[in-house]
């Protein structure tokens, strides 16, 4: 860390900047191993060694990116040049002026915090670990076509040296065991997923019940083939805690990301302070929870993370935001920026997002809906945050009849509309599960975050069935 | 790094993995040459210049396989050492017979510009912001968007005597326009994808994209129905992309995950609808002479007069299923093995006008730039209408906000009823427009 620190120091003070001027560089190293198991056989088995620089350079309001695959100091001083000559070039092409605040400087350093290091563990025991799980989906039913089990591991180091006086040395560890059957009957073809995803270490998946999880997984793949086709049309639902968790990150946390809403790209922009859901709506994020998939102590512009409280009891609290948004809001940075690896710039988006508890047990939010459709875990979704337009998917369906949980229904697909969505929301759950460890993409980078709440009632959702 | 350096170092790279005793072995090295602008508020934000890449190693030992992947070059030894010890710790694949053997490739034009590979990223921010301007004709459009050039040169060496070389330009991006109007928000997108400067037309895309914003004032609700689906060109391109790509790779027919996997020879789409996958398309973004792993590129007749004819390949699935290797391996990324996957698909037109297709129509919905597509191997398809047009009595009534459109792969394929005499032709992929009839439309009303 030392020497890495003082050779960045040494490239930004090479460099002389003028007031509002601002450099960074952030040192990335990534090792990841992912093995595959499918129908019995290991069908690939990985390692990945992701190691480079990202520079970043603000000048005269316009930004300049640059990478190096290295870490010596000319190299550095050589993408730190592209960097600065990139931006001076788009000066005159800039609008509002790019700008980063000078009073919020970190330091700190948060090393690997996992009991178990996932890359002391043997391959045969990753191998076998993933081997256990595959075959406890295939043993379920014979229907069952393919039966797939995926392991992988992430350590990532990020040390990040800024002209403010930023130095910040952070590690994070990702640990993700996924199980998938797709079950086949004649014509018809269904699939059923679940994964487990933390930021902890191997421990994960020692804790992991790999029988009953592929039970799980290969019965309602089966179930599936036989289930009702998924209803259509304008209707009341439940969804689960996993499905909530995916329903809040596309129909809401995406448009409060502050570059969208800063580039008049997002429905939520001038909503702070209004009525965007009904009352005992709060939509927290919290990078901070320790273990979750979504959860890093600093951001990688160096920003320690904080709690952020985006919906208050039906109101707009806050936006995710970088630096640089957080200067022109004239809000706090509250460390949303996130990038995939050294070839991508940190950019706000989300990490744990959730509903919180309401008071409602199952049967009543059941008999809240009458008639309807209970839907169950999710694939994911997208949104268009500009006109405010999500989208996301179900695995599963169980028919609400007169309040009560009716037969299964297949895979079935939802749209809604952001500004309506949280105010059409008729029955919020007790339950809080953070049930759906996922993956985020946004412009072209992917980061780990998850997603939960309570089972949860809404009203007019558009249901895409046959 | 020069091409012949890459080419160099990937030899070696396969000789080092011999010596390791692996019985085969797969260098892959990309080096990359990347220009991304952003445009936010209807202005540059910042340009990146990047230099990405890296290699790829497959060794294998028996049927065991180790992959592995470094940004690197400088640590290239040590990932075919990982790779070669994650593969001596790897049970064998009973199915694996053996990576490609060496052959002679057919050249395909318009891979590579020198035009637009010499193209500085200052004249690329010039031109790129006269589309952003013609984005924004009137006061009340916002614009956003990006633009990435990529100069890119690769090599594929393997231990049985592939040696692959290529180089490519491409320019790809998109210009979004947002209008605001009483309230109203009207968005439309528009894609930049080529590989030669001619096909870098920020103007017409930014034109375009503010011409969409302005027809999509004014979106409703509609009521759940059975109707007809309208696909326009690029939403008909990018619905049998995904439809017939899962439905014709070789993973998906082995597996027995395919809805196609026992149809061949059989009617499964409208007698009037015939698709080729051709890699050898003139400037096509996915066309090559060879594939991910060194393997001859074929073009492959899919389905004609809406019989099935053929499933695509790469050397793993061709030989689990003892067909031929069409050579259509692409690997998701340098560390993953690749998977059969389409490279450019033509479509057969029909006899209609689009316009009289719509006026034909009694009910339905036209789709612009959307995508019919099943979640996973499902059978099932459920998708969101992202940009499209309610349409009665033969009449485009309004754009359309909130609604899905349900149906399955099969009814997908056969109740395509009427096809555009005009195609589209773009990125190395050709589509008319078309009709499905009878699908579940379901709307928030």
């Amino acid at each position: 860390m030392e020497d890495l620190v003082d050779r960045a120091r040494r490239v930004i003070e090479r460099f002389t900047l003028k007031k509002d001027d601002f450099v960074d560089v952030r040192f990335f190293l990534g090792e990841a191993t992912a093995i595959n198991i499918r129908n019995g056989a290991a069908e690939q088995v990985s390692s990945e060694s992701n190691i480079g620089t990202a520079l970043r350079a603000l000048v005269g309001g316009a930004w300049g990116f640059s990478t190096s695959k290295s870490f010596e100091e000319k190299d550095l001083l050589d993408a730190m040049e592209t960097a600065v000559s990139a931006a001076r070039a788009m000066q005159k092409h800039i609008g509002e002026k790019g700008i980063v605040p000078d009073k919020y400087v970190y330091e700190g350093s948060a090393p690997l915090k996992v009991h178990v290091d996932p890359r002391e563990i043997a391959l045969e025991d990753k191998i076998k670990a993933a081997v256990e799980l595959e075959k406890n989906i295939r043993k379920v039913d014979e229907r069952i076509k393919v039966s797939q089990a995926g392991l992988a591991d992430i350590v990532q180091r990020e040390i990040i040296v800024n002209s403010l006086g930023t130095e910040v040395d952070i590690s994070n560890c990702y640990v993700r065991v996924a199980g998938n059957a797709t079950a086949r009957e004649g014509v018809v073809i269904q699939n059923a997923s679940d994964s487990v995803g933390t930021s902890r270490g191997w421990e994960t998946i020692e804790e992991l019940d790999p029988a009953e999880m592929g039970r799980k997984v290969g019965s309602r793949a089966a179930a599936l083939i036989s289930a009702l086709s998924p209803p259509s049309g304008r209707m009341n639902l439940i969804m689960d805690p996993g499905l909530v968790g995916v329903f809040i990150h596309e129909a809401f946390g995406h448009a409060a990301e502050a570059d969208g809403v800063l580039s008049n790209m997002s429905v939520l922009a001038g909503k702070i302070g209004k009525r965007v859901g009904v009352l005992g709506v709060t939509v927290i994020d919290d990078p901070t929870i320790e273990g979750l998939r979504g959860s890093f102590p600093y951001d990688s512009e160096g920003t320690k993370t904080r709690r952020r409280v985006i919906v208050k009891d039906g109101i707009m609290n806050e936006y995710y935001q970088s630096l640089e948004t957080a200067a022109k809001m004239g809000a706090e940075p509250n460390g949303a920026a996130r990038a995939m690896d050294f070839n991508w710039k940190p950019i706000p988006r989300m990490g744990n997002t959730f509903i919180e508890g309401g008071d409602m047990s199952f049967e009543e939010l059941c008999q809240e809906v009458k008639e309807g459709i209970y839907l169950v875990k999710s694939y994911g979704g997208y949104v268009n945050s500009a006109i405010g337009q999500f989208y996301f998917t179900a695995q599963e369906g169980y028919l609400v009849k007169n309040g009560r949980i009716g037969p299964m229904t297949q895979n079935v697909s939802m749209s809604g509309l952001t500004l309506e969505v949280l105010s059409n929301i008729i029955g919020i759950g007790k339950d809080v599960k953070m049930a759906f460890p996922g993956t985020c993409g946004k412009a072209g980078q992917s980061a780990p975050v998850s997603g939960g709440g309570p089972h949860l009632a809404a009203a007019n959702v558009v249901v895409g069935g046959r | 790094m020069k091409m012949v350096d890459i080419l160099s170092a990937a030899r070696k790279g396969v000789e080092y993995g011999l010596s390791l005793n692996a019985n085969q072995v797969e260098v892959c090295i990309a080096n990359r040459n990347q220009i991304r602008i952003e445009v936010k508020k209807s202005r540059i934000t910042g340009s990146d210049i990047l230099e990405v890449g890296g290699a790829g190693v497959r060794c294998y030992i028996g049927g065991a396989l180790g992959a592995a992947s470094t940004t690197r070059l400088t640590e290239l030894e040590e990932a075919i050492e990982k790779a070669y010890h994650l593969a001596k710790g790897t049970p064998a694949d009973p199915y694996f017979k053996s990576l490609p053997r060496p052959s002679k490739y057919r050249s395909v034009k318009g891979l590579y510009d020198k035009k637009l590979a010499a193209l500085t990223f200052e004249e690329l921010a010039e031109r790129f912001m006269e589309g952003v301007e013609a984005a924004a004709p009137e006061n009340g459009f916002t614009v956003s968007g990006g633009l990435t050039r990529i100069v890119e040169e690769s090599a594929v060496v393997n231990s049985l005597g592939v040696e692959a070389l290529s180089r490519q330009t491409s320019i790809s991006g998109s210009i979004g326009s947002k209008i605001e109007r009483d309230g109203d928000t009207g968005l439309g997108r528009e894609p930049i994808m080529g590989r030669d400067i001619e096909e870098f037309e920020p103007i017409k895309a930014g034109s375009r994209a503010a011409e969409k914003a302005r027809s999509y004032l004014g979106a409703k609700k509609v009521m759940t129905g059975m109707m007809s689906a309208v696909l326009d060109f690029r939403s008909a391109r990018n619905s049998l992309y995904g439809v017939l790509g899962l439905g014709v790779s070789g993973l998906n027919v082995a597996l027995g995950t395919s809805f196609l996997s026992d149809k061949m020879g059989a009617q499964v789409a409208s007698r009037s609808f015939s698709v080729v996958d051709d890699p050898y398309t003139p400037g096509g973004l996915n066309s090559r002479p060879f594939d991910d792993e060194g393997a001859p590129s074929t073009k492959v007749r899919i389905i004609e007069g809406g019989i099935l004819k053929s499933f695509i390949t790469d050397s793993y699935f061709a030989g689990r299923l003892g067909i031929p290797n069409t050579g259509h391996a692409r690997r998701p990324s340098l560390t993953l093995k690749p998977v059969p996957s389409l490279t450019g698909i033509h479509v057969s037109s029909g006899n209609w006008k689009l316009d009289e297709l719509i006026s034909e129509t009694e009910k339905g919905v036209l789709l612009e730039d959307s995508r019919l597509v099943p979640q996973g191997v499902s059978t099932n398809v459920s998708s969101s209408v992202d940009f499209g047009f309610y349409v009665e009595k033969g009449e485009v009534v309004h754009p359309v906000k909130n609604t899905m459109i349900g149906t399955t792969v099969f009814d997908l394929l056969l109740n395509i009823d009427a096809m555009t005499r005009e195609t589209l032709r773009e990125g190395g992929s050709t589509s008319p427009a078309l009709r499905i009839s009878n699908v579940r439309v379901a709307g928030g009303l």
